[in-house]
């Protein structure tokens, strides 16, 4: 009898793609005894899902383990035919999958998608499996497991989402569960309580889990041992302490300053503002500044802010129905401002209003009730062409990079997008204002001709960057713009970022669900709970003394700080 | 959902308003002299039997007149009488209807359950050469004009083997070579569409947590991806229910059968308007009923869209029905 519950031997899994093949993981040795818990922490492409998905045969078609051995309770599973897999899956080996909103089928209710993990493992028969299945809801701690037995997925928040997943991967008591991402798409305290509780279940029935994580800090808090993965292999492994504290591989060691929840102290930089290069706010080419800019100075001499918003409310009208409120306060009476060049940052969870308010701050949304003054000019009742110019002065950068720049235009054409829509400048003036803005975010000239698929996510974030500041905006709200980046990447964004804005002088209104990433970045800090602004004032005060409740909550999520 | 279902009604009927306005319009606008039709083609007709008749027929009054007049009495169920027998044009229909809706109504079974077949085998097998197989059938069957399907399987089914009467009613068995001449077409839609989307479905999270339970393949497409991917294969349901309804008219010539097509192939070539205008009538009426069919089924495959309008606002489930519907949080 071995005295490891999964024995991983030299794993190799190749994907063919179009005649060439893609090492995805080569050469992975590993083991999970009863009980550990064992992290793989690695960025996308490290090969960290592909080795999950291997452990429980659900590779895709084009993907084969080309070599290795995985050995679990006695056999090896590697070139296991589909039919004995499947009798392993769920009974044996179980998986808890990455994104919460997309596991689980969106037309069957919660109770039928769980009793159907008990009936495949012949747990229980239909009759008991009702009542097994209300016990396992409750196990994977739903509130009221009767009504979200006969709900749909689309009824319950991911948390809870997150949490039929669980109960589907426990409902047949594997032996090993392998835990891809559980809570990425989660928020920071939801993803907390998540972690607990699978660490709690698993604790108490013996099972070995595999947590694949791209967060060194979660790893670091929760596993019994913690391998880091690059590019499909395993450079280092050994308990937390031993990896974080001494790390034997350099990858390893840049991953622990990259993660920004492991960060001792924040990377500082204060610079003073110099003045915008090339033309005036809103038009690069302009010679002089324009009227705009003109009211706009006037503005800077009195100390006016970019931006200052005071009592913003803005309520979405809800579906009619008995006995319930008509509206929705998305934002609740919400007000403060951004210093000319400096970073304010909005944190909250989702639902908390941080996207709408900058929505409204852009004017992309009217609001409810209370003004926004953008240079201390009230543009809250903007319309039509006025509305549109003050386009020009604010810019957007969204989260999600592979979604917001159009695929079938080049860099080029996506960058000089706002000044043509604009007719600002030549189409030669255009062409050197592109080059010159993507080398000032750092990508090869040779990116100017290519589409957003040749590009990495970072890159594509930079390409969304250089768009944003084509028009020298005054302001640029960054909507969760590295949530969807690694972590190394997502330093190297934050970096920019801080970089632009010290050449630049630009304003950022920065949107984040976590603090470690906005206390790299801002000057002051918003908290967002439920619409309202719980808390505001500089970054350090914040995190040194949080007076709201809700405040401390979200500072006790960030993984790593214990 | 009441308030819904309203709304959807009078849209309904808008629709049929303005279908019977513009076939007015088109059919009244037309140079010829529907007083001259009913008094037959002899030219024993002296013109003022050619008034007197225009004057019967109300076809002297402004046009306006005539309209509001029609309207209201088509509002009340009577769409006139035919210029030809002068039988109310309701009762000709309404005896033409069933054989037709035999034809299309089958016409449309078949389409649906050949279409899921092909759709739901080539996405099971696990044989490569048989999925190919399968999947070049929907061009195939979309390429070859029904005429010809037609011809084809008259000249197999009732004349080399003799299975099925090639003309006339004859019950279930006359009906099944026009079904299945105006099935083909829909059904290579149907399984086209339809497979595709289940491939997209299959590529889902969903389908890896079914599976990580150890579900099968058939389990996995029949339970999990098929009732997925039906929504946008029952868009397209709804709108073929239409071409079948003009297929059914069509092969029932070819086929001889009586229905409305001969009815409409009468109607058409003697001019006579009010029927024409209840042929037109009815298949908007068709059109409106098949698509509230279609929204309601909707409503019943994806609970998503129930949800919304149900039990917005009701703690965290609530709040996140109204966060899909507000586009962001």
């Amino acid at each position: 009898m071995s005295p490891h519950l999964l024995e991983v031997e030299d794993l190799a899994v190749h994907y063919r793609v179009r005649r060439s093949v893609v090492r995805a993981v080569e050469s992975a040795s590993f083991t999970v005894a009863e009980g550990e818990t064992v992290a793989i922490v690695g960025e996308s492409g490290s090969g960290k899902s592909t080795t999950a998905y291997a452990l429980l045969g659900l590779l895709p078609r084009s993907a084969g383990v080309t070599r290795g051995r995985i050995g679990f309770g006695g056999r090896d599973l590697a070139g296991l035919p589909e039919r004995r897999w499947r009798e392993l899956r769920g009974r044996e080996i179980a998986l808890i999958p990455q994104d919460p909103g997309t596991s689980l089928n969106p037309v069957q209710r919660i109770g039928a998608q769980v009793a159907e993990a008990l009936r495949l493992s012949g747990e229980a028969d239909r009759r008991a499996a009702r009542a097994r299945t209300l016990e396992l809801l409750a196990d994977a701690g739903l509130p009221d497991p009767g009504v979200q037995a006969r709900q749909y997925p689309s009824q319950l928040s991911g948390g809870m989402r997150q949490r039929v997943l669980i109960a589907i991967a426990i409902a047949a008591r594997p032996r090993l569960i392998v835990a891809d991402e559980p809570t990425s798409a989660l928020d920071v305290t939801v993803q907390r309580r998540i972690l607990d509780h699978v660490g709690g279940l698993v604790r108490d029935s013996g099972t070995g889990l595999l947590l694949i994580t791209h967060d060194l800090g979660v790893a670091a808090e929760r596993a019994d041992r913690v391998l880091v993965m690059r590019a499909g292999t395993i450079v280092e492994q050994g308990t937390p302490d031993e990896v974080l504290s001494d790390p034997r591989d350099p990858y390893t060691r840049a991953l622990i300053d990259a993660a920004p929840s492991l960060a001792q102290a924040p990377r500082r930089r204060r610079l003073e503002l110099t003045a915008i290069p090339g033309g005036a706010p809103g038009d690069p080419f302009a010679p002089t500044p324009g009227p705009a800019a003109k009211a706009e100075a006037n503005g800077q001499a009195n100390g006016e802010p970019v931006v200052r918003v005071e009592g913003l409310t803005k309520e979405f009208r809800l579906p009619r129905s008995s006995g319930r409120p008509g509206t929705l306060r998305a934002v609740d009476g919400v007000g403060f401002a951004i210093p000319r060049g400096r970073t304010y940052g909005l944190v909250g969870e989702s639902g908390s209003g941080k996207s709408t308010t900058a929505r409204l701050i852009l004017r992309l949304a009217d609001p409810t009730g209370g003004r926004v003054y953008l240079g201390g000019e009230d543009i809250t009742g903007t319309r039509g062409s006025a509305q549109r110019l003050l386009r020009r002065r604010m810019q957007i950068v969204h989260q999600n990079p592979f979604a917001s720049l159009d695929p079938r235009r080049s860099v080029e054409q996506l960058v000089t997008d706002p000044l043509a829509s604009f007719g600002l400048g030549s189409r030669a003036q255009r062409r050197r204002r592109a080059a010159e803005l993507v080398d000032l975010v750092a990508l090869p000239a040779s990116v100017l001709a290519r589409r957003p698929a040749e590009l990495s996510g970072g890159q594509r974030q930079r390409v969304a960057i250089a768009r944003a500041l084509v028009l020298n905006p005054e302001l640029v709200v960054c909507d969760e713009p590295v949530s969807a980046l690694d972590v190394s990447v997502q330093a190297q964004i934050l970096d920019l970022l801080a970089a632009l804005q010290a050449e630049l002088g630009v304003s950022y209104l920065f949107i984040s669900h976590d603090l470690a990433v906005v206390r790299h970045i801002a000057d002051e800090v918003g908290v967002l709970h439920r619409g309202r602004l719980v808390e505001s004032g500089p970054t350090e005060r914040i995190f040194a003394g949080a007076r709201h409740a809700y405040t401390r909550e979200l500072l006790d999520a960030i993984p790593g700080r214990r | 959902m009441a308030r819904f279902l309203v709304g959807r009604v009078l849209q309904g009927v808008f629709v049929l308003w303005a279908a019977y306005t513009l076939s007015f319009a088109v059919l009244y606008a037309l140079p010829s002299d529907p007083a001259a039709i009913a008094a037959g083609t002899t030219n024993s007709v002296t013109p003022e039997q050619l008034a007197e008749v225009r004057h019967a027929m109300g076809l002297d009054r402004p046009l306006a007149e005539q309209y509001l007049d029609k309207l209201g009495g088509a509002l009340h169920g009577d769409l006139g009488r035919s210029v030809q027998s002068g039988e109310r044009v309701t009762s000709l229909i309404g005896g033409a209807l069933p054989p037709t809706l035999a034809v299309a109504g089958a016409g449309l079974v078949l389409a649906v359950l050949l279409g899921t077949g092909l759709a739901v085998l080539s996405t099971v097998t696990g044989a490569r050469w048989l999925r190919q197989a399968l999947l070049s059938l929907p061009p195939l069957g979309v390429a070859i004009p029904s005429f010809v399907v037609g011809l084809l399987l008259l000249q197999w089914f009732s004349f080399t083997w003799n299975l099925f009467p090639a003309i006339g009613e004859g019950g279930w068995r006359g009906l099944v070579l026009p079904a299945a001449t105006i099935a083909v077409q829909p059904a290579a839609l149907i399984g086209q569409v339809l497979a595709k989307s289940m491939s997209d479905e299959l590529g889902k999270d969903y389908v890896d947590v079914a599976r990580a339970k150890g579900a099968g393949p058939f389990r996995v497409t029949v339970r999990h991806v098929l009732r997925n991917a039906a929504l946008p294969t029952l868009t397209l349901a709804g709108l073929l229910v239409g071409g079948l309804l003009t297929g059914a008219i069509v092969v029932e010539v070819v086929f001889s059968r009586n229905g409305l097509g001969q009815i409409t192939q009468g109607a058409v070539s003697a001019e006579d308007l009010p029927v024409v205008q209840g042929v037109v009538l009815l298949g908007a009426l068709v059109f409106v009923t098949v698509n509230l069919a279609v929204d309601l089924l909707y409503q019943v495959l994806d609970p998503r869209l129930a949800v919304g309008r149900r039990s917005a606002g009701r703690g965290p489930a609530g709040r996140f029905a109204l966060f899909t519907f507000a586009g962001r949080g």
